[in-house]
């Protein structure tokens, strides 16, 4: 039942509505008014502040990569690119930061509780075994925003210049692997 | 039990509270109320140790708290129910009550505590497993107040509890306020809502601009024209 529950309150942050605006707002007062949320962050500050950069470098990376493939079709595409790109950083920072403070929470959740609040996939089962990396928990991922404001403008990085973008691809992917490492450690 | 005296706290260079002093005694509801943006909030987020006051004292049974670190303040039983109830959508209605019982002086108990809170609050026991994020506003305040509950405070500090909520809600709050009071809690409550919390209150403070600028008794101020006119539209 709670599980079932538990689906039914995610639903709602699965498509880019004004609700997810809400629900970023919503997860920012609770990291601004719930005592033992604000006192985890604060334990954690320096390991969150490094993973931030990390996304914000990503999250403009989104931007550059819309704007490189847009500049790369045609000069005519310079200008729409140039304006376009700016959005798009803006939105990516927005998706990026929501997932990983989402997921932190989720994260000190998890540990408060003493138990997962989802149950392990595979692959997080074998990070931890293999890796010493334990995810804990997963964040609520607005799969929609996520493909079109992250997904997509990485890809779109990739196909304009590969190796910028294969190494921000990368960096996506490390960074809370470190994070959770690190965090463990 | 709690006295706050000449306190003043800046934001940059923008002064939301100046010399602000009032007394909760033991076992009362001490309301405070003003317009948005007078200082309600920063006034609970001073004694919280949220915001950290330039000046003035806050004391707690007669031990200076100004300075401490929020979880210590907690820690000696100062408990508070955020404005906007915060609670963690994803997490079931008992999750969210256990989240409550993290302090030192809250675990040992917690499974009594729990029990008490279900007694208070029957409806949480019959929707335990219920993620909260799926209940009503007014059901989420009751997780709320049941999570500061969880903690064993002794004095809760209430930040608009009848934000957003409908008035047969608000009533149903302010009835669970009074029974708190009821049961030996010392209650602080701000709120935008004048009528209604100076009906309840054994005594309030007017703030204006982040000066208490009136006080007294609740009732007492409930007839007063002067809060009649400027709060109450009479």
């Amino acid at each position: 039942m709670a599980t079932k529950a538990r689906q039914q309150a995610r639903k709602s942050i699965v498509i880019p509505t004004p609700r997810l605006v809400e629900d970023a707002l919503a997860l920012a007062g609770r990291y601004k008014e719930i005592e033992a949320l604000r006192r985890y962050a604060a334990e954690r500050r320096p390991l969150l502040q490094g993973a931030s950069a990390a996304f914000l470098f990503i999250g403009l990376a989104c931007g550059a990569g819309v704007f490189a493939f847009l500049a790369s079709v045609g000069g005519w595409m310079t200008l729409p690119a140039m304006m376009l790109a700016p959005l798009v950083a803006l939105c990516s920072l927005f998706v990026i930061f929501y997932i990983f403070y989402s997921w932190v929470e989720a994260r000190a959740l998890a540990g408060a509780l003493g138990h997962r609040t989802n149950r392990a996939l595979a692959v997080e089962s074998w990070l931890r075994r293999k890796a010493n990396i334990d995810l804990l928990a997963r964040p609520d991922v607005p799969w929609i925003a996520a493909g079109l404001l992250v997904a997509l403008p990485l890809g779109l990085l990739v196909a304009a210049a590969p190796l910028v973008g294969v190494a921000v691809l990368l960096l996506a992917i490390a960074s809370p692997l470190v994070y959770a490492r690190m965090d463990a450690a | 039990m709690l006295a706050v005296e000449s306190l003043d706290l800046y934001y940059g260079d923008a002064q939301a509270l100046a010399g602000v002093s009032l007394q909760v005694p033991q076992g009362e509801i001490v309301a405070i109320v003003g317009a948005n943006g007078a200082g309600k909030s920063s006034l609970i987020r001073s004694i919280a140790g949220i915001e950290k006051p330039r000046a003035g004292g806050i004391s707690f049974k007669g031990r200076p708290i100004r300075g401490l670190e929020s979880h210590a303040i907690c820690n000696l039983g100062i408990g508070q129910v955020a404005e906007g109830r915060q609670v963690f959508p994803s997490l079931t209605v008992e999750e969210n009550l256990e989240m409550g019982a993290m302090l030192p002086r809250a675990r040992k108990t917690r499974e009594q505590t729990l029990q008490q809170v279900y007694g208070m609050f029957p409806q949480l026991a019959e929707r335990r497993s219920q993620a909260a994020g799926t209940m009503s506003g007014g059901e989420q305040q009751m997780i709320a107040i049941g999570r500061c509950l969880m903690g064993q405070p002794e004095l809760v500090m209430f930040d608009e509890p009848s934000l957003g909520l409908a008035p047969l809600v608000v009533q149903e709050v302010l009835h669970t306020i009074r029974s708190l009071n009821g049961r030996g809690l010392t209650i602080l409550l701000v709120e935008q809502n004048v009528a209604v919390s100076l009906k309840i209150s054994n005594h309030a403070y007017v703030l204006e601009n982040g000066r208490v600028v009136m006080s007294g008794a609740g009732q007492e101020l409930l007839h007063d024209d002067r809060v009649r006119q400027a709060y109450l539209g009479l």
